[in-house]
């Protein structure tokens, strides 16, 4: 019998490729209460990812901060459209 | 997991080269792709924008002075960049005297959303987003990692120097942390 740690992963797992949360709790159910409230946190982790991104401003000070560090400056460390580009 | 096609993985892999070859165009190409997990993966440890701008800028400084010392061993570009950003998030936390950082570090984030968004799903996410701030950072590195940058086991247990067993079982005791701090917050 698997762990709960074991089980969690597991179910995690399945929950990625796919299948939804009673499929993935229907392996464990000695651990259904647990797993389907952590399942839950879990699944409002992910929507997190699009809430955080740096500012503009950032591109265009690393940009001057690595052409200090280049022996022989380059004309655009960045690609065209960039506002480090367009800065230079 | 990371979600990169194969021709993806066949350019990245042409420009890590190129950086290599002191290409700083090619750099800046590498820089556009993964600046925004950079960013917000250091974000989520230090709970600072500022300060995860400037830990930014230095990962990507550090990068380039040791882009080639990257050894492509089937890690992606990503988690060798990340590990660098763990690497320096850790230390800066070390270094910086526990204080009202917190408070602050949400004050600033606070300030880039729209009230008028949310919604009681989005109410549930900022009620995570504001528990995961306050895990450990051994916790809130995994939580991270697996969750938002959706990143495998492997990447994970080689970004924080510790075995897959090992990062399963960290991620266990943080969704129990997690849920436990937001049942205490819908109590409280």
């Amino acid at each position: 019998m698997a762990n709960v740690v074991q089980a969690l992963a597991d179910c995690l797992e399945t929950l990625r490729q796919g299948s939804d949360l009673e499929a993935a709790l229907e392996r464990y159910p000695e651990y259904r209460a647990q797993l389907k409230a952590l399942l839950e946190v879990a699944s409002l982790i992910h929507p997190l990812a699009e809430d955080v991104v740096p500012s503009p401003a950032l591109r265009e000070s690393i940009w001057a901060l690595l052409l200090e560090l280049q022996d022989e400056p380059t004309p655009s460390l960045f690609h065209a459209g960039g506002e480090a580009s367009e800065a230079y | 997991m990371l979600k990169l096609d194969l021709r993806r993985v066949d350019d990245e892999h042409l420009l890590v080269e190129r950086a290599i070859g002191r290409d700083a165009e090619a750099f800046g190409e590498l820089y556009d792709m993964h600046v925004v997990r950079v960013y917000r993966h250091i974000y989520y440890l230090v709970n600072s924008v500022s300060e995860a701008e400037d830990l930014t800028a230095q990962t990507f400084l550090q990068a380039w002075e040791a882009v080639d010392r990257y050894e492509d061993r089937g890690v992606p570009f990503v988690s060798w960049l990340l590990r660098i950003a763990h690497n320096l998030a850790i230390s800066h936390l070390r270094s910086r005297r526990e204080g009202n950082q917190l408070h602050e570090g949400l004050m600033d984030h606070d300030s880039l959303r729209n009230p008028e968004r949310v919604t009681e799903r989005q109410a549930d996410e900022e009620r995570v987003r504001q528990a995961i701030l306050q895990l450990g950072h051994e916790q809130r590195q995994v939580i991270i990692l697996r969750f938002v940058e959706d990143l495998e086991y492997p990447e994970v247990a080689d970004i924080v120097g510790k075995s897959v067993a090992a990062v399963r079982v960290i991620q266990h005791r943080a969704l129990c942390t997690l849920r436990k701090l937001m049942k205490a917050e819908s109590v409280g």
